[in-house]
């Protein structure tokens, strides 16, 4: 698709455009990815907002065992391993890093980035329970935000500003929608690892470019006939599918399966919901970052969570579901002995928990567990069309 | 009875065994422990604690005690409520103030972790279980949320009423009792708050911080009344503070002894006396304050002869916390020579004094948890330790670094740094599990504790005490 090819070429030319960015005087602020901090803020300010969101190398990983020990999530330690190794211009380049403290692996993320010194530091308050009170803490976080990043830029951020950049944000997130949805019918072309590519370019290109690039797309996967077809339906969901971590997907679709719908840190949360336009703005952002996005597994509750996946699963008639996460990502640890049995007894659907720390000998096995899996509901499919 | 040694060994007295009896022999049978248990328990308090000191005994036979209290608990007829640790706000306290008698408000994992780990070495199945249902094994995930899960569905101990826990220190704690409430429907009381201070910030307290923490405490007390039917007062408030002030009274007095050289009794010892606190019900805890008032003159005695575990002059260090679940970690530093009088944990137990300004109680008990540190930040653990190293005057950290707890498992890497360059003395961070050595062993780290004894040994003869420097 064109699109597609127009977004690789922006994406390969985004290193040298933040370059220039910086040049001319704007600040490249990283932050945590998570769906917790609103880039709006960053852009009302003139600032270019960028998820720090690598992963799925080993190296990094490695390099970051100086730093802290292996007993953190691998996506964190990979955090630390591709700032201390430099040559990605978005880690390079970000003059401040932004984390939402959420659970004890982002907060260790926090305190290792501020003590070994690796650049400036925000941290962003974000509670555990969706409460009267806690919405006014995370609104709170955003004032305190909002004035940091006045701080940084010498720019304050006016309401004019503010709805302007959640109009474009809105606009990205309606777009996100509309592909999504699309991806019900199972006819759309659009494979599950070219939505993911999307997801990922969102937090690094600027947002007109995805505007644009996700309209077009749009209008070639209305021209396009539809083809259905594929293999077993698949919802993958887990802790976090980094930018470069692709296994599970394409293993899934080598393996004949078609993701349909994703759930993690860095998708779906991001999308799902608009900021209202109209009341105070920045209320409108805790409203929508916080109070009604969907909560993740450290929340406490995290029933909202489990419900989420399930309704997920059902609403897009998925086969299968798949659980990736991240080795000492604790949170998610315990919710994959608990979720995949709830999804199981809920829907009947068959539930695969993978787990991965970023290591090349993983694949091979991985691969045997989810061709299996694949062709497991391939029998399961062929059995119940025989008996029914 | 088969037990009688054992627990005249753990400072139980003839009265109180027979009195016990029919509870006793229940709760051993429930529990499988017969003579051979006995046997194999004897050995061991005789081998791992300082049987010398009636305190420590009496400390030991309080733990068995408390855990037959919580097999027992609901066929005596009693509410049962589960906090998890580190306990928060006192709300586990004060329930146990009103339902004297009626509620037995308990952290299981801890009494457990020592009366069936420590003491009977019977811990590993319900371990392994918690592994089997819940927390799997290999992710470096905590032994005390193992035990709750193993020990409840394995029906060692009865399925609480209640479940009471924080939902920001630690995940793993928060996530394992939603996975009890999950699988048995246990009404669960959840207090949060945010670990979001920078690095600068301790010792002072950001309000925003205090005012959420001290509305979650007030909202986590309504909850918990309701649930229970009953609702704490200012005179339950009192009671609590009253009895357990004593019992920290008695705690500071065993800390401050522990700056005499030598240090009068093991810090491992003292570290099992001081956790009472944190484990045993209110009913229990009279005996628990018995332990520590004839701990305290024993220790004072010890401090006027100038005797023991070590000899006057080995090296000190502090630590966070000594792996409780046998003794061979605790007996290794000490073999090497090194001297532990003071732990993060111990240190904190009476720095952070009571606020008088502020004006609610929630509010001074919110300042009370941020002001100890634990539930403050990173670096508010680090400011402590600092400042146990100047005040004990010591020669270097040794660091129990837990691979299973994350909110401090990232700190030997940050602390051995941070201290070796602003205070000077060595820092050994040694990786070790807390709760569960069967994923380590004391051995592995002979060579490492050994040759950091003769390190600052040699430190301690070049440079003379604390704080000249090289």
């Amino acid at each position: 698709m064109k699109a597609l090819e127009t977004l690789d070429i922006h994406l390969k030319n985004r290193a040298l455009e933040l370059l220039r960015l910086r040049e001319q005087g704007q600040k490249i602020v990283g932050y945590y990815p998570g769906g917790y901090v609103p880039e709006e803020i960053i852009l009302a300010c003139g600032a270019v907002p960028v998820g720090l969101h690598r992963g799925g190398e080993h190296e990094p990983v490695l390099i970051a065992g100086a730093y802290l020990p292996r007993w953190y999530d691998t996506f964190i330690r990979s955090q630390i391993g591709f700032k201390v190794l430099g040559g990605d211009a978005v880690y390079d380049l970000a003059g401040l890093f932004v984390v939402p403290i959420t659970d004890n692996n982002v907060r260790m993320l926090a305190d290792a980035w501020e003590f070994y010194k690796l650049g400036g530091l925000f941290r962003f308050g974000v509670p555990h329970r969706k409460t009267e009170r806690a919405l006014k803490y995370y609104l709170d976080s955003i004032t305190a935000f909002k004035e940091k990043m006045e701080e940084e830029t010498g720019t304050s951020v006016t309401d004019e500003g503010l709805s302007e950049a959640i109009h474009l944000c809105n606009r990205e997130r309606e777009l996100f929608r509309k592909i999504a949805l699309m991806r019900k019918s199972r006819s759309s072309s659009l494979k599950g690892s070219d939505f993911v590519k999307l997801l990922h370019a969102s937090l690094w290109l600027d947002k007109n470019v995805m505007v644009e690039t996700l309209d077009s797309l749009i209008g070639e996967l209305e021209q396009q006939i539809p083809s259905p077809g594929g293999g077993p339906a698949v919802l993958l969901t887990g802790s976090t599918l980094a930018y470069g971590d692709s296994k599970i997907i394409t293993l899934t679709e080598e393996a004949g399966g078609a993701v349909v719908m994703e759930h993690f840190a860095e998708g779906l949360r991001n999308y799902w919901d608009d900021v209202a336009k109209d009341g105070d703005p920045l209320e409108a952002l805790a409203d929508s970052y916080f109070q009604r996005r969907i909560a993740p597994a450290w929340f406490r509750p995290s029933r909202e969570y489990r419900d989420f996946i399930i309704k997920l699963a059902q609403e897009f008639s998925v086969d299968g579901v798949i659980w990736y996460s991240l080795m000492y990502r604790d949170s998610y640890t315990v919710q994959s002995t608990l979720v995949p049995k709830l999804i199981r007894e809920a829907t009947g659907l068959s539930t695969l928990v993978i787990e991965s720390d970023y290591d090349m000998e993983e694949v091979g096995p991985l691969r045997t567990r989810v061709e299996t899996f694949i062709e497991m509901i391939k029998r399961k499919q062929g059995c119940s069309t025989r008996l029914f | 009875m088969f037990y009688s040694p054992l627990l005249k060994l753990c400072g139980w007295e003839d009265e109180q065994i027979i009195r016990e009896k029919d509870r006793l022999d229940e709760a051993f049978n429930l529990l499988d422990l017969g003579p051979e248990e006995m046997k194999v328990a004897e050995a061991r308090v005789l081998e791992g604690y300082d049987v010398d000191l009636l305190g420590v005994r009496k400390a030991l036979g309080v733990w068995i005690g408390g855990m037959v209290d919580v097999v027992l608990s609901k066929r005596e007829g009693k509410k049962l409520v589960y906090y998890s640790f580190p306990p928060l706000g006192g709300l586990s306290g004060v329930i146990s103030v009103i339902g004297k008698g009626e509620i037995l408000c308990v952290c299981p994992e801890f009494i457990l972790d020592i009366a069936l780990g420590a003491i009977f070495n019977r811990i590993d199945p319900i371990l392994e279980s918690g592994e089997q249902k819940a927390l799997p094994p290999g992710r470096a995930l905590c032994g005390l949320n193992k035990i709750r899960i193993g020990a409840i569905t394995e029906g060692i101990i009865p399925v609480p009423d209640l479940l009471l826990s924080s939902s920001f220190y630690c995940d793993q704690g928060g996530q394992t009792d939603e996975w009890l409430r999950e699988v048995y429907g246990i009404p669960w009381v959840v207090m949060d708050n945010v670990m979001d201070s920078p690095r600068d910030e301790f010792p002072r307290l950001a309000s925003k911080r205090v005012s959420y923490l001290a509305a979650e405490m007030e909202n986590g007390w309504a909850e918990a009344a309701s649930i229970l039917g009953c609702e704490p007062d200012e005179e339950h408030w009192a009671a609590y503070y009253k009895l357990y002030s004593k019992f920290n009274d008695g705690i500071s007095k065993s800390n401050r002894s522990m700056k005499a050289d030598p240090t009068p009794i093991s810090q491992s010892n003292l570290q099992m006396v001081r956790f009472l606190r944190n484990g045993i019900s209110y009913d229990r805890f009279p005996e628990a304050l018995r332990a520590i008032e004839t701990l305290v003159p024993e220790l004072e005695e010890r401090v006027r002869r100038g005797t023991g575990p070590l000899p006057k002059g080995s090296p000190r260090v502090c630590s966070f916390l000594i792996p409780q679940r046998d003794q061979s970690v605790a007996h290794l530093i000490e073999k090497a020579g090194i001297a532990v009088p003071v732990t993060f944990l111990s240190y904190d137990a009476y720095m952070a004094g009571m606020d008088s300004t502020c004006s609610t109680l929630s509010e001074r008990n919110a300042r009370v948890e941020l002001m100890r540190g634990l539930y403050h930040s990173t670096w508010a653990v680090l400011h402590w330790t600092k400042q146990a190293v100047k005040d004990f005057e010591l020669d270097g950290v040794l660091w129990t670094q837990p691979m299973h707890c994350r909110p401090m498992s990232g700190t030997g890497y940050l602390f051995k740094k941070a201290i070796e360059e602003e205070l000077r003395v060595p820092v050994l961070s040694l990786e070790v599990d807390w709760y569960d050595n069967r994923i380590f062993s004391g051995e592995s780290m002979r060579t490492k504790i050994e040759t950091f004894g003769y390190l600052m040994a040699a430190r301690k003869a070049k440079r003379g005490p604390f704080p000249k420097g090289d």
